[in-house]
């Protein structure tokens, strides 16, 4: 009896014991891989509550003003009736909370970040999601004045954990780019970089978060040459070194197209998303390419058949926002970018740049007392005495700006008082959308020309010869009126020459450009008394 | 002399402490019930709790093999021993029902002749009261023993032994030189006539009213040894005797009872055990020559009659109605030197033991006695890790390493509380683990350097 009671109680310890070992090893195991206990997940629970006391103080000054107060913290405060004509669309990719960390050219910090959001939020400006922007830019949908979308690049860790609270806290949504090869499939839940599939999956589920592609594995740089020669994966050809050679046209287009669709199939597969949105690495569409310039068109081609939005990232020439159309290239801010460029970074200048990019009313006066919205394309923009001036800079021979807010103008009578000093030729643009494709009207010190550019492609000039002295530094009043198809460059307040525009350039804003002309540098355009009118001049010839 | 007399005798017995150990209600009760299961819950967030731990503190498998191996060892090391206190009451009760004719014994009043034995030296303050405590016993006289071995007392101790021999006649007092202690306890076991020996302490007495279940396991004549339930008298006095109360309470109970579950307790505690007189005599010889390294052994008696029981194939039980009192250390430096001497008996014992233990007990020594061993020397290694190299190094703060030993150490004061709702020293049972982690877990090390210095340390 004793010693039948000692097996029994040691059998049941063995059992216990191997119990207590199974169940601790997968306890640990589930507990690891579990959403929910990870560490991350905690933390971002206390970063909410963090995140929270600090807008409560950034919009009521304290919790004492905001008990007193309503306490709706995500509702919007636009209370206008407007309706947005376009549509800014931010890019970001880390958001680094680690206070140690030294400023690189791609991720931003959390204090940056936070600061733009809740700067954003009070001034109104509320998010939308990939739906609402197709329907809005296939004109199915109005959206509120101040609307914007945010998109991450990359899929990491660190656009998530950190922002996901703000976005929860002010009621945002965002588009996450996955590079599917390193998030999804089960070969990568260990990742401590990328999101894994588990965490896309709670985001979407969160509601807050869509899921776009951003290559399978293409996110990469390859060997394109014999050399060491490296070049995007999606817009240069490999070098195939087992056969010392380039691949063919064929080839490209074939590994180009199998790893586009295969993100997509891996978002349908691992999140049950059909994606409708891809962005492009490195925004790089085809225009950085190297050694295949066609694949611009290749991907173009593939692309359409697999997603009705891309993503790219605006270069300095070209207007920011999204205006009613093909969502197919669509443009987005690089935060990184335009905060080197115009230190965007700060969450004012991120306002002063969305409002630049707000539609402009077409009676328009500029006295240059301050910079109201002119963009700069490339060479160097001041303002100084009620002047606003270009010249070139060390690294272009030309310079370039252009008015925010001006894309959707059609018919208009565009002047402006200028003096070109140091030499140098300018000329007027209207219409212009991006440095492809704008009307204008060349003036140099021997004619004046209706000059027009569409797809990248020059038209034909349509010049008269005349001595102007405009490089001299002459005070000159300067016109270009362009009404339907017909466009007329004016000079001291006379039409001088008119030519017809094409079809292509049915609307787009005003902009200067100026050059050097020979060797000489430091040449400066000097531009006051802008006006830019609705009623057509009289075209009285001379 | 006369005055001295009448002192040790009107001397109040020490405060009767109730510690109702084995009292569970036997009537239903709505309250104890919603305490058991306050408890289950509270032991189920534990659990839950020191599995996020270790989640959060161990990497995978792969990434660190010997860690996390180390880090699940050790947790169901702690776990394990629950289970087996858990199944410990079973146990001794199916002690006396070996067999059918163990069965219809047990109808019979078991009473063998028990004797007493005290060693002391210069114990004149408490040899009184733990001579006239033996004489109280609920046992009859007739088959009582007491003898009381004077190892050289300088004091007044053998005067007073003499006196009490006036009133208890039947008194043996073997005095001789110094020998030591373990010499002391042998000379008692050679002079006792009786089945039954008790080695008791000085400073300690058996609880007359539970004396018959110290005696009870010996009808189950496999059994050599048992060792009661030791509480200190002195519990109260200070934060240490406090903290010493806690984990008696835990190495009694819980860690006792479990080896008892097997029928095997390492350490039958030298402040109150019985032995078998014809288990113990041959190899009286052999415990009292006991050397290691070339030296003499000089404490850790008790310890030492166990293993040499064990080795003979004995058993050894661990009876938690029976009820022992003794005083324990009141300033950290008694303490310090007592734990020393523990564990440097722990080191010569485990060497011992070691040898035979995978013999004679295979699911003992391989499920409790080589892990013990095993966690023992690596939790300095751990514990240095966690506390002074992770920190200099990394800067990191040992604070998942703290709250893992204050979570097991709360899953040990739930069972604690489920065994014994009344004892209300468990909250002392944390400072304890803390000060174990902190000092005496590298009392360990200091004990294997200084295990040739055989001196006494106290008293």
């Amino acid at each position: 009896m004793r010693e039948f009671n000692l097996k029994i109680i040691k059998i049941i310890l063995a059992v216990a014991v191997f119990s207590v070992v199974l169940g601790m090893v997968s306890g640990i195991r589930i507990l690891k891989n579990n959403y929910y206990w990870r560490t991350p997940f905690f933390v971002m629970q206390y970063d909410y509550a963090k995140e929270k006391l600090a807008f409560i103080n950034y919009m009521y000054g304290g919790i004492g003003n905001w008990l007193g107060s309503s306490k709706n913290l995500s509702s919007t405060n636009s209370s206008s009736a407007e309706t947005a004509k376009s549509v800014p669309i931010l890019l970001y990719h880390g958001v680094i909370k680690d206070s140690s960390w030294k400023p690189d050219d791609v991720n931003m910090s959390l204090d940056d970040f936070r600061e733009q959001m809740f700067a954003l939020k009070k001034a109104g400006y509320q998010t939308i999601t990939l739906k609402d922007y197709s329907a809005f830019m296939n004109g199915k949908k109005t959206l509120p004045a101040k609307s914007f979308m945010l998109t991450f690049d990359d899929g990491r860790k660190d656009s998530y954990y950190p922002v996901d609270p703000i976005l929860k806290l002010l009621g945002y949504t965002a588009v996450m780019n996955v590079i599917t090869g390193r998030s999804l499939g089960p070969e990568n839940d260990k990742s401590s970089f990328h999101l894994s599939q588990n965490e896309l999956q709670k985001m979407a589920e969160s509601g807050r978060w869509e899921m776009a592609s951003h290559t399978q594995n293409g996110h990469d740089y390859e060997k394109i040459g014999p050399d060491d020669s490296n070049g995007h994966f999606l817009s240069d050809k490999r070098w195939l070194v087992s056969e010392n050679r380039l691949e063919t046209d064929a080839e490209f287009a074939q590994r180009v197209s199998a790893d586009l669709a295969n993100s997509k199939r891996d978002i349908e597969k691992y999140l049950q998303i059909k994606p409708v949105a891809f962005a492009y690495p490195f925004g790089d569409f085809g225009q950085e390419s190297i050694n295949y310039p066609n694949s611009q068109n290749v991907l173009s081609d593939v692309l359409r058949k697999l997603f009705s939005i891309t993503f790219y990232q605006t270069r300095g020439s070209e207007f920011m926002n999204n205006y009613p159309g093909d969502p197919f290239m669509t443009r987005r801010i690089d935060m990184k970018s335009e905060a080197n460029i115009n230190s965007a970074a700060s969450a004012k200048n991120l306002l002063n740049l969305l409002d630049d990019c707000q539609e402009k009313p077409l009676e328009y006066a500029d006295n240059f007392t301050k910079n109201n919205g002119w963009l700069q394309g490339w060479g160097v923009l001041g303002f100084n005495k009620n002047k606003m001036s270009i010249s070139d800079s060390p690294t272009d021979d030309s310079g370039m700006t252009f008015l925010g807010g001006t894309y959707l103008w059609k018919d208009y009578f565009f002047q402006a008082r200028t003096s070109m000093q140091n030499g140098g030729d300018f000329a007027l643009a209207a219409r212009y959308k991006d440095e492809e494709n704008y009307v204008a009207c060349d003036f140099t010190d021997i004619h004046i020309a209706v000059t027009q550019r569409v797809n990248g492609q020059n038209k034909p000039d349509i010049e008269v010869l005349r001595q102007t002295n405009l490089s001299s530094g002459r005070i000159a009043d300067v016109g270009l009126a362009v009404f339907g198809d017909q466009a007329s460059c004016f000079l001291d307040g006379k039409a001088v020459v008119s030519g017809t525009i094409d079809n292509a350039l049915a609307n787009g804003g005003v902009g200067f450009k100026m050059w050097d002309t020979g060797e000489r540098k430091g040449s400066i355009l000097y531009i006051s008394d802008l006006k830019v009118g609705n009623t057509m001049p009289a075209l009285a010839a001379e | 002399m006369q005055e001295n007399q009448v002192d040790i005798l009107e001397r109040p017995m020490s405060p009767a402490i109730s510690y109702p150990l084995a009292g569970y209600a036997t009537e239903f009760d709505w309250k104890s019930l919603f305490h058991k299961l306050a408890i289950v819950v509270a032991g189920a967030i534990a659990i839950f709790l020191i599995v996020l731990l270790k989640s959060k503190t161990t990497e995978e498998f792969l990434a660190d093999p010997y860690f996390f191996t180390y880090a699940i060892f050790v947790t169901t090391f702690v776990f394990s021993r629950i289970i087996s206190a858990m199944l410990y009451d079973s146990s001794l009760s199916s002690m006396a029902r070996e067999t059918q004719a163990g069965k219809q014994a047990r109808l019979k009043k078991y009473e063998p002749t028990v004797a007493f034995v005290i060693p002391c030296k210069n114990e004149e303050k408490d040899i009184g009261e733990a001579v006239i405590q033996c004489y109280q016993t609920d046992y009859p006289r007739e088959k009582l023993e007491v003898i009381v071995v004077n190892d050289g007392s300088t004091d007044r101790t053998l005067l007073i032994l003499r006196e009490l021999q006036k009133f208890y006649p039947s008194l043996k007092i073997i005095n001789w030189p110094n020998q030591g202690k373990r010499w002391a306890m042998a000379a008692g076991f050679r002079v006792s006539q009786s089945e039954i020996v008790v080695q008791l302490d000085s400073d300690s007495h058996v609880d007359p009213a539970t004396f018959r279940e110290l005696i009870e396991p010996f009808r189950n004549s496999k059994v050599a040894a048992v060792c009661a339930h030791g509480i200190p008298k002195n519990a109260d006095q200070n934060i240490i005797t406090r903290m010493q109360t806690a984990y008696y309470f835990m190495s009694f109970r819980i860690l006792k009872a479990a080896e008892s579950a097997f029928d095997t307790v390492f350490c039958c505690s030298g402040c109150c055990s019985a032995y078998r007189k014809s288990s113990v005599m041959p190899i009286l010889y052999q415990w009292l020559s006991e050397s290691f390294l070339g030296l003499p052994v000089t404490w850790g008696d008790d310890r030492a009659l166990t293993s040499w029981l064990l080795k003979r194939g004995e058993k050894t039980v661990y009876n938690s109605r029976a009820l022992a009192y003794t005083i324990v250390p009141a300033n950290w430096r008694q303490l310090f030197k007592q734990q020393l001497r523990w564990k440097k008996s722990w080191i010569i014992n485990a060497c011992l033991t070691s040898r035979f233990i995978w013999k004679k007990q295979p699911f003992v020594a391989f499920f409790y006695y080589f892990p013990l061993v095993i966690i023992s020397l690596l939790a300095p290694i751990m514990a240095f890790r966690a506390l002074i190299y992770a920190p200099l190094t990394h800067g990191a703060l040992p604070l998942f390493h703290i709250a893992g030993v204050l979570l097991v150490t709360a899953l040990i004061v739930l069972y604690y509380r489920l065994v014994d709702n009344k004892n209300k020293f468990w909250p002392y049972l944390f400072p304890w683990s803390v000060l174990n982690l902190f000092v005496l877990t590298f009392v360990l090390i200091w004990a294997a350097i200084k295990i040739q210095d055989r001196g006494w340390g106290t008293r």
